[in-house]
């Protein structure tokens, strides 16, 4: 993660995972602005495809969020960042409209 | 033993709630500890182990927090049942004088027993008829209104949507999902329409600013023009998604229609 820039990760949302271009370079300064312990989750993920069951906040991991919302992975490990910011809001939100389960 | 049943709903339903926020709050403190003691200045090997053992504690507590936090929502909703049961037998529930929350509620049970008996096709009639009074107070005409199964996401439930059409406003819609209008929550209905019917009244203030009412600055709704050119997608970042001008204000306005309606209703009983 620490060799990838702002302009590589851009380009990375844009290519890989369809980001609009006006979009894409907020989302990549907001991934690097995460937690340490969520951006270690995130290069984890880029490097092996898998979600790390690791970090866990209000019971929610990447792994989870990932079985539970539709949400794009990179989106995983910030709605995750969203959580560990603002348990209690940001868990109310997705009740409402992510998860069914 | 006693036949008799009674319970104390306000107080029953604070307790609830402080409940919740306990469990809130020690969520949070555990973040806080855990942000903290993560970034300790300690390396080693019996750090590494320290960090494991931590992990796991903080993983129990969450466990446990959200535990409080469902024993919270069970309390609330045989609150919920107790004060529905006082209001079918007319003694009004609680101990004391009839509060604003029992006249809601007493809105609430009349709404839901009353959604309970339609017919589906009833129910399509009477969410239009809500639509169109919308309509009618944001001074604004109405469009093809319409309810449809829509298509749930993998882990979701697709509520409804406003379409402003292409140009002209051709084939402009606002569409409902079927799927909610044959269940039996009438009020996550009554949010869903308002929601949609503000994105509406979004569009149509940013396509007719003349039409501006006086409590809407010009700055909102030049907000709103710039968000609609530059939508920010739920997958993309929900919280991002959730933030965003018009899907904040949609919100906001979602919620208050239903209160208002459910109001209402409540002071005509």
């Amino acid at each position: 993660m620490k060799s990838l820039t702002t302009e590589q990760l851009t380009s990375y949302l844009i290519n890989k995972w369809e980001y609009p271009r006006s979009q894409a370079p907020e989302t990549a300064l907001r991934l690097q602005a995460m937690a340490p312990e969520i951006l270690q989750g995130f290069a984890e993920w880029l490097d092996s495809g898998e979600f790390p069951d690791e970090p866990v906040y209000t019971s929610y991991s990447p792994r989870s969020l990932r079985k539970l919302t539709n949400l794009k992975p990179p989106a995983i490990f910030l709605m995750l960042d969203w959580i560990r910011r603002e348990p209690q809001e940001a868990t109310r939100a997705m009740r409402e409209e992510l998860l069914t389960k | 033993m006693t036949n008799i049943i009674h319970m104390e709903t306000d107080v029953v339903q604070a307790s609830a709630r402080q409940l919740e926020q306990t469990a809130v709050e020690t969520q949070q403190e555990i973040a806080t500890l855990a942000g903290a003691i993560r970034s300790l200045d300690w390396q080693g090997g019996a750090r590494d182990q320290f960090a494991i053992d931590f992990g796991n504690l903080e993983k129990r507590f969450n466990e446990l927090t959200e535990q409080g936090t469902i024993l919270s929502r069970r309390m609330r909703a045989e609150v919920d049942e107790w004060v529905a049961a006082a209001a079918s037998l007319g003694t009004g529930g609680g101990s004391g004088p009839a509060s604003q929350n029992q006249i809601v509620s007493d809105g609430k049970n009349k709404i839901r027993n009353e959604w309970k008996d339609m017919t589906f096709e009833e129910r399509k009639q009477w969410i239009e008829d809500y639509y169109k009074d919308l309509c009618k107070k944001l001074g604004m005409p109405e469009t093809d209104f319409k309810v449809e199964d829509l298509r749930d996401p993998d882990n979701g439930d697709y509520r409804g949507s406003y379409n402003n059409g292409g140009i002209f406003g051709w084939f402009r819609s606002l569409t409902i999902d079927s799927d909610n209008v044959k269940g039996d929550d009438p009020f996550e209905v009554m949010e869903t329409i308002g929601h949609e019917t503000r994105h509406q009244y979004q569009h149509y203030l940013v396509e007719h600013p003349d039409k501006r009412p006086a409590n809407i600055s010009e700055e909102t709704v030049k907000s709103w023009k710039d968000n609609i050119n530059n939508y920010k997608r739920a997958e993309n970042d929900y919280e991002a998604y959730r933030n965003q001008p018009i899907e904040a204000d949609a919100r906001q306005a979602g919620e208050q229609a239903a209160d208002e309606y459910i109001n209402n209703r409540a002071k005509a009983i």
